[in-house]
Parts: C-alpha cells; sequence; structure tokens
C-alpha cells in the first residue's frame, strides 16, 4: 500500500497548484487524475488571465480575486503567461451607460484601467471595430494552461510531491469519521491501487460533486458548460472585451498563434455528457462580428466545450449560468458532513487557481494546528524565473537563430521542433500524441494535425519502442480527437484543409486499413 | 482603353489530373486549348499511382463495371468503362513517351505498401514502385533517412510485417552528403537523387545493411523526371530490386505527372497561365467567357468550350458556406449536396463509409454538361472529376480512375462539339491501339 | 459577403491571405530558392506559417535569401500571397535592422547609379570590366565579381527620341524604364519603331525609376516617394485615356500590383494609372486581337528559346511576346519551362547570393542549350543579362525580334 500525508483528487490548474502548495509547506502530498493532467475545465478554457475587468460591477469578489492573482501570477508564472494587455470596448451593440459604470468600479475593486482614445485602440488593434465609442486599457493577458501546470508539477516534485495521471479515484476507505485511504483505478495498466493518507483534498473540479459522492458528502455543483471557438490566426495581438456586462461570445482572446472566442454559459447535468450545439458555433461568429466586422468570415480552425465548476451554496440556489458568481469556496466537510480530514476547493478561475490552493491548504494547516506559512505567492515556478513573458514569437526566434541539424520542424504550424519532440516522447509521463500535443501545441495549427501525426508517430514508435498496434492507435486516436473539433466548423479552407488531410491519411498512407491486429 | 479578346476552341480550367489529360486530348486533336488554373494542382498531393477501385475486391474492370450498374450517379456510370480504358491508355502513353513507364492492368488489384506500413489497393503503378507489389513476398529492406521526417522505417516495417506476413526490416540511413542539412524535403531527395555520387553513397549504404533482403523499398525520392534512370541505376548499385513508396507531400511521384503532363501540353502549344482566379459567364445555356483578374485589370478570354476540372471540395471549386451555401466558384452553377452543415461530415475521420462532402457535386447531364438551376444543360460546358457527385474518392481509392475516365469523356464530349473528332485522330487510334 | 468587403480586412489582404492556407507544400516543391539551398527554409515556411509568430519586432533572419521571384504565389492553390508576405517581412526585418546596407541602397537605385555615371561611361564601364576593380567592390560592397554587371550607354534614350519626327494621331505614354534610359538605350529605340509600325507615336511622360529594387531590398519608404512620384507625373496620361506601355515586365508589374499590394497606395489616381499600365506586347497584341495590328512581317528564318520571366507570369496575362512572335512567317518560339533564370532583379548580383542564382539558373540555362536555338528571348532586362551569362549566346527582348520582321520585310 502506499502512504502519504495528503492525497489531491483533480490535475488541473487547482489541483497542481494544492500539490505544489502542500508540498511547499513540507507535506508529502500526492495528485491523483482520471486523465492526463489539464484534461479537464483547466485545458478547456479561452486562455484568459482575467484582469477582473470582467467581473467588477456585477460580481467584485471575483474581480478583486482576480487583479490580485493576476500580478501574483505574472510575477510567478510568466513562462506561462504572453503579456497581451486587454481592452475592453463599447460597440454600438453595448449600453453605452456601463462604460463608466465599469470605470467607476475598477477604481473601486481596484482593477487597472486607462480609458484610452478610440483611435489609439484602432491603431494597436487595426481590425477592431471602428464604431467603438470608448476603449479602456486592463492588464489582461493570455495564459496557457498546460504549461502552468507542468510547472507546478515540476515545482511540487521538487519539494517531495507526487502526481500520478490517468489514475480514477474509485472510493474511499472511511473509519470513525476519517478518510483513511483512497482507491484508485490504473486506468492505462489495469489494476487497483490503495492510497493510505492522512488528509484528502477534493480538487476535482466540475467533478468535485461525484468525488464528494463517493466519500458520502454531497456537493451542489452547477457544471456549466462553455463552448469557444478557435479562429486559425491571431486576429488581434490584444484580449478585447465587450464593455457590458458578461454575456455569449463577448471576450477574444489571442493565445500563442490562434484567437480563441468564447463562451456560451449553460448548465449542463454532467460534466462528462456535452456536446457542442450548431447555434454556439454560430452565435461565437456573429458576437465577433460585433468586435471584429469580417471576423465570421475569417477561418475557424475548431470547436471546443468546458465545463465551469460553478458552485452555488444553499442561499444562492436559484442562481444560474452567468448569474453563479465566479469566486471560489473551500468547504469544510468536518463542519458539513461530518468528516474530518476532507475538504472539497469548488468554483473559482484558472486565473485564482493559486489563491483557491493556498485557501485549501491554509485549510488543512489549521485543521492540524499547523502554522506553515503559504509561500506560493512569491517563490516564481521552474522555467519562469528570469520573468521573461511567454510569446510565441520565441519559437519562430530560435529555429531563425540556430543553426545545423537541430532545425527539422514536425509541427510546421506551430514550430515544434523534431528534438523537442524527441524529448517528450522519451519521458515516462507521455503516453501517446495527445500528451505530445499538450506539451508543444503539436497538431494546433491549422493543418490540425495533417502533417505532423504521422512525424510524431513515427518518432513515438522509434524512441519508446512501441508495438506497431499501440502506434497505430496513437495516431488513429489523436487524427478521432482533432476531428471533433474540426467538424462542428468544416466549411470553406477547414473543409479543403480536411480534405487533403484524408488524401494523406486514407489514401497515401491508408490508416483506415490496418490488418491484422491484435 | 478597350481590351482585346483572346478566343480558343476550348479553355481548360484546373491542373489536376483530369484538366490536364482533358487539355492534353483537346490539344493531340488540334483544337487551340488554354489552360487556366489557380494553383499547382492536386497532383501534387497524391500517390502518383492510378488508382480505380480498390475494396480489397481483386479486378478493378470488374468493379468498375459494376458500380456504374448499380449506382447510375456514381461518375463511372456516366462517363462508362470505354472512357476509363482510353483515359488510361492514353495517360500510360504519354508517361511511357517520356520515359516513365506505367505497369499494371485493369484487370488485376496491386497492393502497395505504405508508409506506415497499411496497404493500398491500386491499380496501375510507375514502374518505379513495381517492386513493391505485395504480390511477391521476397524479404525487404525499407530504407529511410536521418534527418528526413517524413519517412519513418521501424515503424513502416513493424506494421508490414503483420500486415502482409513479409520478413521485413527497416532501418535509417545516415549519409554524411546528408549531414547539416535542414528542413528537408522529399523534393530535395529527389534533387539529390539526380546526383550519381550521392546514388553511390546510397549504394554503399545500403550494401552494408542489406542482409538477406532482396528488395529494398524508398521513400518516394528517388530523382526527378528521370526516375527511371535513377531507379535502375541503383538496382546496379545495390544489386537487388528497388522500389519507392508514397509518402507525405509535396509527394515527387505526383509532382512527375504534373511536369510530364504539363510538358506535353508547352510542346502542343497550349498556354499554361497558373495563378490566376477566374469568374465565367453564361448567357442563356450557353458559357460565354472568362474574365481572369491580372494585375491592373481584368483580361477577358472566350472559348467555344469550357471544361470544368476546378476539384470539387477540395481543390477550390466548390466552397461551402458555414449557413450551408454551396458555390461553385467560377460560373456559380447550383450545387447538388445538403445545404446543411452538420449533414457533412460523419461522427468520425476514418469512417469506411462516403463522407457526404466528398459527394458534394455539380448536377449534370448523361455528356457530363451541367445543370443551371432549371435544370437545363449548359451547353458548351463539361465537368470532370471531383466537381462531379455522388463519389468518394479516397474511400473508393478511385481518384485517378474517375479523373482519367471524365477527362477523357469531356474531351471527347467537345472534341464532338468542336467538331473536330474523328475516328482517326491520334486520340482514338492511341487509345485502341 | 466576403473579407474584400472590409475596409481594414482590404488594408490587411496580403497578412490575412494566410488563413487560407492548408500546408500542402505547393509553393515549397516549386521555390526554385529552396529547392538548391538550405540557406533558405522556402516559401511555407517563411511565408504563411511564419506569419502566424509574427508578434512583435521582428525575428527574421532567413526571409533575405527569398529572391523575390513570385512563382509561390502563383502557384498557391489556395491564394496565399506568399511572395508578397515574405516582402513585406523582409521590409519589417529591414526596418529592424536600420534600414538597408550601403550595398543594397546603391544596387537598389539604378537610376543614381546611371545619372552619376553617365558623363564618365566609358571610364566606369572600362572600370567595371576590370577584373581587380571588380573584385575590390566584391571585397568592400559585396557585389559579386563574377555577376553580369550591365555596361553603361554614353547615350541617353530620351535624347534621341527628342529628335525622333514620327508624328500621329494615336498615341501612347512609354515607361521605358532605368535599364533602357542608361543600359539598353537600343531597346527603347526598337519599341518605338515597332510602336511606330502600328501607327502609335510613342510620347515620353516624365518619370523615374518604378521602385522595384528598393522593394527587393526591403526599403518600402524610399520605393513609397518613387511610387508617389511617378503616379503623379504619370496620372495626366491616364486621365487622357492613353495607354502607358512598357518594355520590362517588372516595372509594369510594379505599377500594376506592387504599388497598391506592397506599398499600401491605394488612392484611386494610384488604381487610374495602374488600369492603364501595359506590358508592350499585351499591348500589341490587344491590337492583333482587334484587328489593327500591323501583320506585315518579312520572313525571319530563326529559332527562339523563350523564357517568360517571372515577373511576367504574375501579370495573368498569358504569354502575349509568344502570341506576337507566332505570327511571323517563319519564326520558331519555343517556350522553355524552367521556373526562373535565378537573378530576380539584384539578387544574383549579392556576393552571398550569386552561387544560388546560378543554380536557380541552369535548368533554364540547359534546356536553352537543349534548344540549339542561337538565341533566347525574354521580356526582362535584368532576366536577360543573366540568361546572356549563364548560357554566352544572345538574349533579346520579344520587341527587338518582332521589329526584324517587320525591318525583314522593308
Amino acid at each position: 500500500m502506499y502512504q502519504t500525508d495528503v492525497v489531491v483528487i483533480g490535475g488541473g490548474a487547482t489541483g497542481a497548484g494544492v500539490l505544489r502548495d502542500a508540498a511547499m509547506r513540507g507535506f508529502k502530498t500526492l495528485l491523483v487524475e482520471r486523465n492526463d493532467l489539464g484534461t479537464g475545465t483547466s485545458g478547456r478554457y479561452h486562455g484568459l488571465l482575467h484582469s477582473g475587468g470582467r467581473y467588477v460591477v456585477k460580481d467584485s469578489i471575483s474581480a478583486r480575486e482576480c487583479i490580485e492573482e493576476n500580478r501574483i501570477l505574472r510575477r510567478i508564472a510568466s513562462a506561462a503567461i504572453e503579456d497581451t494587455g486587454g481592452l475592453f470596448v463599447t460597440t454600438p451593440d453595448d449600453d453605452p451607460t456601463y462604460a463608466d459604470h465599469f470605470a467607476a468600479a475598477c477604481r473601486d475593486t481596484g482593477v487597472t484601467c486607462e480609458e484610452i482614445p478610440v483611435a489609439e485602440a484602432l491603431q494597436r488593434e487595426p481590425l477592431l471595430n471602428p464604431a467603438i465609442t470608448r476603449a479602456f486599457l486592463v492588464p489582461d493577458g493570455s495564459c496557457e494552461p498546460w504549461a502552468l501546470i507542468d510547472a507546478n508539477v515540476q515545482s511540487a516534485r521538487d519539494y517531495g510531491g507526487e502526481a500520478w495521471p490517468y489514475h480514477r479515484v474509485t472510493g474511499f476507505e472511511c473509519e470513525g469519521g476519517r478518510l483513511t485511504a483512497v482507491h484508485v483505478e490504473d486506468v492505462r495498466n489495469g489494476g487497483a491501487k490503495t492510497i493510505a493518507c492522512d488528509f484528502v483534498i477534493n480538487a476535482a473540479g466540475a467533478w468535485a460533486g461525484q468525488v464528494g459522492e463517493l466519500a458520502g458528502a454531497p456537493i451542489d455543483m452547477k457544471p456549466g458548460k462553455g463552448t469557444m471557438v478557435v479562429m486559425n490566426h491571431r486576429i488581434v495581438n490584444t484580449v478585447i472585451n465587450r464593455c457590458h456586462l458578461p454575456g455569449d461570445g463577448d471576450i477574444l482572446v489571442p493565445v500563442g498563434s490562434v484567437s480563441i472566442i468564447g463562451t456560451t454559459s449553460i448548465n449542463v447535468p454532467d460534466p462528462d455528457g456535452y456536446g457542442i450545439e450548431p447555434w454556439e458555433i454560430d452565435k461565437m461568429l456573429s458576437e465577433g462580428e460585433k468586435l471584429i466586422p469580417g471576423f465570421a468570415g475569417t477561418r475557424s480552425l475548431r470547436a471546443y466545450a468546458g465545463v465551469r465548476p460553478l458552485y452555488s451554496d444553499q442561499s444562492a440556489k436559484s442562481a444560474q449560468g452567468r448569474d453563479v458568481t465566479r469566486s471560489y469556496s473551500v468547504l469544510d466537510h468536518a463542519r458539513r458532513d461530518g468528516i474530518d480530514n476532507f475538504i472539497s476547493i469548488v468554483g473559482g478561475k484558472l486565473t485564482t487557481y493559486r489563491m483557491m490552493a493556498q485557501a485549501g491548504v491554509d485549510m488543512l494547516c489549521g485543521t492540524l494546528g499547523l502554522t506553515r506559512p503559504c509561500r506560493t505567492a512569491w517563490e516564481p515556478l521552474p522555467g519562469s524565473e528570469n520573468g521573461v513573458y511567454e510569446s510565441m514569437a520565441h519559437r519562430l526566434a530560435h529555429v531563425e537563430e540556430e543553426g545545423g541539424n537541430e532545425i527539422e520542424l514536425v509541427c510546421e504550424c506551430e514550430f515544434v521542433r523534431r528534438t523537442q519532440v524527441e524529448q517528450v516522447a522519451r519521458s515516462k509521463d507521455t503516453h501517446d500524441l495527445n500528451d505530445i500535443r499538450r506539451e508543444l501545441r503539436l497538431g494546433m495549427g491549422p493543418c490540425q494535425g495533417g502533417f505532423c501525426t504521422y512525424r510524431a508517430a513515427g518518432v513515438l514508435h522509434d524512441l519508446r519502442h512501441l508495438s506497431p498496434d499501440a502506434t497505430n492507435v496513437a495516431l488513429t486516436r489523436f487524427l478521432e480527437e482533432r476531428w471533433k473539433g474540426i467538424r462542428p466548423v468544416l466549411w470553406g479552407d477547414d473543409l479543403r484543409q480536411i480534405r487533403l488531410d484524408e488524401e494523406i491519411y486514407l489514401n497515401l498512407l491508408g490508416a483506415d486499413r490496418f490488418r491484422g491486429a491484435e | 482603353m478597350v481590351d482585346g479578346v483572346r478566343h480558343y476552341d476550348a479553355i481548360v480550367i484546373g491542373a489536376g489530373l483530369s484538366g490536364l489529360v482533358a487539355a492534353g486530348l483537346l490539344a493531340e486533336a488540334g483544337a487551340r486549348v488554354y489552360l487556366i488554373a489557380k494553383g499547382g494542382g492536386f497532383l501534387h498531393f497524391t500517390s502518383g499511382c492510378v488508382d480505380v477501385w480498390g475494396d480489397g475486391t481483386p479486378n478493378p474492370r470488374a468493379s468498375v463495371t459494376r458500380v456504374s450498374r448499380e449506382l447510375p450517379n456514381h461518375p463511372y456510370a456516366r462517363a462508362g468503362t470505354e472512357s476509363l480504358e482510353k483515359g488510361v491508355a492514353f495517360f500510360s502513353h504519354v508517361m511511357a513517351d517520356a520515359g516513365y513507364p506505367f505497369e499494371g492492368s485493369l484487370d488485376r488489384i496491386r497492393l502497395m505498401p505504405t508508409a506506415i506500413g497499411s496497404v493500398r489497393a491500386t491499380c496501375l503503378t510507375p514502374a518505379t514502385m513495381s517492386a513493391g507489389d505485395l504480390v511477391d513476398t521476397a524479404p525487404t529492406l525499407i530504407a529511410g533517412f536521418s534527418n528526413y521526417r517524413d519517412f519513418y522505417p521501424p515503424y513502416l516495417a513493424a506494421n508490414l510485417r503483420r500486415q502482409a506476413s513479409i520478413n521485413v526490416t527497416g532501418a535509417y540511413l545516415d549519409l554524411p552528403h546528408l549531414h547539416g542539412r535542414k528542413h528537408l524535403l522529399s523534393t530535395d531527395l529527389a534533387h539529390d537523387f539526380g546526383n550519381a555520387q550521392f546514388r553511390e553513397e546510397v549504394g554503399r549504404n545500403v550494401r552494408r545493411i542489406l542482409g538477406g533482403a532482396e528488395r529494398v523499398g524508398f521513400p518516394a525520392v528517388l530523382g526527378g523526371e528521370r526516375a527511371q534512370e535513377v531507379s535502375t541505376h541503383l538496382q546496379t548499385l545495390i544489386q537487388s530490386s528497388v522500389f519507392e513508396i508514397s509518402t507525405l507531400p509535396p509527394s515527387v511521384p505526383g509532382i512527375r505527372l504534373h511536369t510530364i503532363l504539363r510538358r506535353s501540353l508547352t510542346r502542343r502549344r497550349v498556354r499554361v497561365e497558373i495563378g490566376f482566379w477566374t469568374g465565367g459567364r453564361i448567357v442563356g445555356t450557353r458559357a460565354e467567357s472568362l474574365v481572369v483578374r491580372s494585375a491592373g485589370h481584368e483580361t477577358t478570354y472566350t472559348a467555344d468550350c469550357f471544361v470544368l476540372a476546378t476539384g470539387g471540395t477540395g481543390g477550390g471549386g466548390i466552397r461551402a458556406f458555414p449557413d450551408g451555401r454551396l458555390q461553385e466558384t467560377v460560373f456559380d452553377l447550383p450545387v447538388r449536396g445538403p445545404n446543411d452543415r452538420n449533414a457533412w461530415a460523419r461522427a468520425e475521420f476514418l469512417s469506411a463509409d462516403p463522407q457526404p462532402y466528398s459527394e458534394i457535386g455539380l448536377g449534370v447531364d448523361a455528356r457530363l454538361r451541367p445543370l443551371d438551376r432549371s435544370d437545363r444543360a449548359i451547353e458548351n460546358v463539361f465537368v470532370t472529376a471531383s466537381n462531379l457527385p455522388g463519389w468518394d474518392p479516397v474511400r473508393e481509392r478511385s481518384g485517378e480512375g474517375v479523373a482519367l475516365a471524365t477527362g477523357w469523356r469531356v474531351a471527347r464530349e467537345a472534341l464532338d462539339l468542336l467538331g473536330l473528332r474523328s475516328e482517326s485522330t491520334p486520340v482514338t487510334a492511341r487509345a485502341q491501339s | 459577403m466576403s473579407v474584400a468587403d472590409f475596409p481594414a480586412f482590404e488594408a490587411h489582404r496580403i497578412e490575412l491571405s494566410t488563413d487560407a492556407c492548408i500546408k500542402c507544400n505547393v509553393c515549397q516543391s516549386y521555390c526554385p530558392v529552396s529547392n538548391v539551398t538550405d540557406l533558405f527554409p522556402g516559401p511555407k515556411y517563411v511565408g504563411p506559417q511564419a506569419q502566424r509568430l509574427r508578434i512583435g519586432p521582428s525575428v527574421d533572419h532567413s526571409v533575405d535569401y527569398c529572391s523575390g521571384c513570385t512563382v509561390c504565389t502563383r502557384v498557391c492553390p489556395s491564394g496565399v500571397r506568399i511572395a508578397e508576405l515574405n516582402s513585406r517581412a523582409r521590409a519589417a526585418m529591414v526596418r529592424a535592422r536600420g534600414g538597408p546596407s550601403l550595398r543594397d541602397r546603391l544596387i537598389a537605385r539604378p537610376e543614381l547609379m546611371g545619372q552619376l555615371s553617365r558623363p564618365f561611361a566609358p571610364l566606369v564601364n572600362y572600370t567595371l570590366q576590370n577584373r581587380l576593380f571588380r573584385l575590390a567592390l566584391q571585397a568592400v560592397l559585396r557585389i559579386d565579381a563574377r555577376s553580369p554587371m550591365p555596361t553603361f550607354s554614353r547615350r541617353s534614350f530620351r535624347a534621341w527620341h527628342r529628335r525622333y519626327p514620327y508624328r500621329s494621331d494615336r498615341k501612347v505614354a512609354y515607361f521605358y524604364a532605368c535599364s533602357t534610359e542608361y543600359y539598353e538605350p537600343e531597346l527603347g529605340e526598337k519599341a518605338v519603331k515597332v510602336l511606330e509600325r502600328n501607327g502609335y507615336q510613342t510620347l515620353l511622360p516624365p518619370q523615374n525609376c518604378c521602385g522595384l529594387p528598393l522593394i527587393s531590398n526591403g526599403d518600402y519608404a524610399a520605393a513609397r516617394t518613387y511610387a508617389q512620384r511617378n503616379i503623379r507625373r504619370l496620372l495626366p496620361m491616364a486621365r487622357a485615356g492613353i495607354p502607358i506601355v512598357a518594355t520590362s515586365t517588372s516595372c509594369s508589374l510594379t505599377l500594376k500590383q506592387y504599388y497598391r499590394d506592397l506599398l499600401d497606395i491605394r488612392t484611386e489616381e494610384a488604381d487610374l494609372v495602374a488600369s492603364n499600365v501595359f506590358d508592350i506586347c499585351e499591348f500589341l497584341r490587344i491590337l492583333y486581337e482587334r484587328g489593327q495590328m500591323n501583320l506585315d512581317f518579312g520572313e525571319v528564318d530563326l529559332e527562339v528559346a523563350y523564357h517568360a520571366p517571372c515577373q511576367l507570369k504574375s501579370h495573368g496575362i498569358g504569354r502575349p511576346a509568344l502570341d506576337l512572335m507566332e505570327l511571323v512567317p517563319g519564326l520558331l518560339p519555343i517556350e522553355m519551362d524552367a521556373e526562373c533564370c535565378g537573378t530576380a532583379g539584384t539578387y544574383g548580383y549579392k556576393r552571398e547570393k550569386y552561387d544560388i542564382a546560378m543554380k536557380v539558373g541552369e535548368t533554364l540555362f540547359e534546356q536553352i542549350a537543349d534548344t540549339g536555338a542561337p538565341v533566347s528571348s525574354c521580356d526582362s532586362e535584368t532576366c536577360r543579362w543573366q540568361i546572356e551569362h549563364g548560357t554566352h549566346r544572345p538574349s533579346l527582348h520579344p520587341i527587338e525580334i518582332l521589329l526584324q520582321g517587320y525591318e525583314g520585310k522593308a
């Protein structure tokens, strides 16, 4: 049996943050995640590092949390953040009186905000709707969730923490109002494991209700689906927000080499059971048109949806979708459910993941009567020590400045080099091409794996000595995973792209006709 | 200043296989032909083989006959089996003439290894690929190049061992000549293979690891148009048979076809214009003219007939919009297909069943003339290949067969219209030989 | 509705064209430069791919090896303006480096070089033929000692034209370009005579260098000054409906297209000038199509290996020179299918690029030699110089061959 102080359930940003914080405070900590890290809500969000501006008018608690954490993350996680800046703009479709409320609320909540002339905003973002009447500059940014999660886990490992991806919690052992062990299933290799522990932190986000259920502590989660559309290129270099009360399709975020418009907000009963509706795509495109006239005619790449881990306590039971606060809660199951060593962290935003982790670990310390101060707000994450913000331009600069054999691009769209793929392929945490994708953005550009899937599969086969079957499965699974996102936006150039991709994978390579698989 | 009018007997729009072949046939019969295309053409992405029908049945000709009977809307049914035979004969002749012979027959499927070690069911292959036919189970070495990202011999070999029960090994050649090379593409390697010294270096290195292999498979980069010579030389050097395996674009064997076909057009004084969007004008039931968006001003062309070989939804001949609209991009002809974008694709990318988007095409009459919105045939326009509805080239493995059949058929229709066809024209004579 | 309906999108259409890229590699397989050297990673890489990552200040280096031949833009099935993207990326790179090098400033100004050299033409030519001087030039300025430097002409084409007596009601304006004025006045003289044979009097509106060499060397600001001056000077001709013809297909393409697409000059005046510019063979072919061309040719028993220069192909007007040459009895023009001669304006003059340019040209040189034709023909001057350099036989402008046809009759 495996023995640890603390088990963290959930490998999203919050879980990774808890893992790091607890490890830094001297707890022997183990994180379990049913899938790969960052495959739940954290890996399916719009990439926005909030300034808090979005919430200043209606949700001032969340706004204050966002700006505080925004400043901290810029300090500790620069390698996962691109300093794009953000604009709130009043379009002809927005209530013109909101802008003054917005500016005042920014002052009240401490969200840095500077009104700039419309001409200056248009010069900064030439494709922006020229009919906007007000423009406010805020410190929004974009954030690469997988880089952030990886850095947290890496830092935790330096402090003795451990993470087990592909381990699903199947139940708990409960003795005298305490959880004494966690049962997990090794999803990849099969088999059950039991982890004896002193404390359990549920950071399963939208799935926190399911985990609570297993522990006998019901949690009323209100998973909220949000659908986003990835546009083929950086239509803007600054985050663009509509200056109005938060609504659908009113944020456009430049992330890496693409831009993402989001989102919808729909309550769903099951965080695993939801689809993308055609109207949601249409809505994103038509709303985008209000920010960028001509937007709907530009190329989209794929659509995806995530579920927000929304939680409403008894007092706000009737709240739905956008009315549920974006702030977070730490649930003490000792008080709530009579389980002494179990807490759940629910609600919140990716931007506030660190603060949520801190609150959770603070409660852990409090329960155990320990005084161990949190240091995560000051100690930079690995890779962020020099304080340099991330930019995809670095990839171009690297290839442009380097000579020699190293320069062989496996994923040409995202400038992923062969040496990088080889390095990730060798890692024990890498099991398939999707793991490489999350690490390096492999296959996330215009051709959506059209060229790199084959190359990466070949490299993976060579380096990991995989069986042909395992390689074939990795290849076809990656293609089908890409297809899921492409299919909802399959028209125009994407349809031409797919007809080229199918020429490659079906006709040239015969990936649809493997025979003799065991 | 008023522009003049350039008039041709026939204007072919599109530089894929069907367009190039139709233009060649028309020019050979004496027509003045202009070929215009937006870009380099679809051959650059293809295997360089002639697929006819690859569903696992052994006889492509019999399959085509069956398909023509069972699926009356399939392009094979519209073009007729004779068109396929004659189109293939013309194509084979042009290739043989250029010193790049094709082998195989319409009566036998050829099973060739793919770059992941799966199996392609094709029909005719260039001679440079023939030794790869999996009917032959001789021990095989697959050789790649260590800094060439588009070919992975160990993966290929591991799959092929099981796929075809052949003794196969895969190895990378680490050639000093390629050290330090960056961004190595198939076309770069093809260039290197044009050099005898490089071939000797390859030969020496392959000999060292040949073991008991009786044939050696390379990625399809064994030289440009002179691939036949390159292959022969390599076989001498290695003292075993050598064959090519198609891999990711740019496809060297596809480019060879494009180059050979285009050169044969230039020799027949066909003017080829690559690189411009065009819009056509239809008056009543006749196509009148084509306007090319050239630099500074527009240039107008007229012709007695037009061949619309613009490649459907893959080639840019038909564009699909998010609101479900499907637009034919040259003449704005009506498109047959579901006007609901949610009905365009199946849940799985690798689905064995035809994808609805592939089956989108123009309505045509029995002579492959497109129908207008009142279902009247446009009398001097002829439609080929992927612009035709009711087929899926990729899942049927029928792309080149349909291109050649419809290319031949529209050329014959156009020649009838121009009054240029007689039984003694070289087209017919050659096709029958 | 299309992208063109939105003014902001229209202004960024070159950059936005990357959206259509499906990564198909057709541009890579055609690129004459990346096919012969690893120094240039190819049009797909520096074009639509790098463009996605051009965020903030320029970090480009390799785009400098793009020769600007434009074949990538033409063969792209998706309509991505690759060559134009590269040109703009190079301009950004040059700006980020604080402007072009002294060498690039000099070779981008053929007009200035001509003006400075004319008074001393024999001396300058003598010096330029001098191997030691060329080696010195190579060492100091990195202008390759082997490159085919044209010789300066003592005569001025404009001065010759002033004394030329032919008058007619039908008039064309002639954009004769720097090369005619300073290096090849005889080409201008022949063009005037061919136009005369067709009843057209040639006017020479004031004009200056089109600016293409500046564009190719990344100096957009200077090019824009040239462009605006030309537009001002040519506008009266365009307004009067007088066609503006040019014997250099590169200069005419610049007037027709690059002022707008590369230099962002999008005024009505510029468009009016652009729509009145014709390649001289394009113009004559229009006369032919209207039945107004003089077809009174004598027999010219000559095989000609014809190379359509890259910039002509980018006009999208077919092969007007071939169409015309086919009208001359006895004349047998044979079209070469090699893509590019390699020199691409000033590219082949640069020390670091001369070998690349010659390698690119090899296929064409071999094809020309294979025809056995005694002369070759091409519509662009720097290409002709490169072809002569690579084939050691004369290369003529198609107009010169047409004049032989007319004079063969006389």
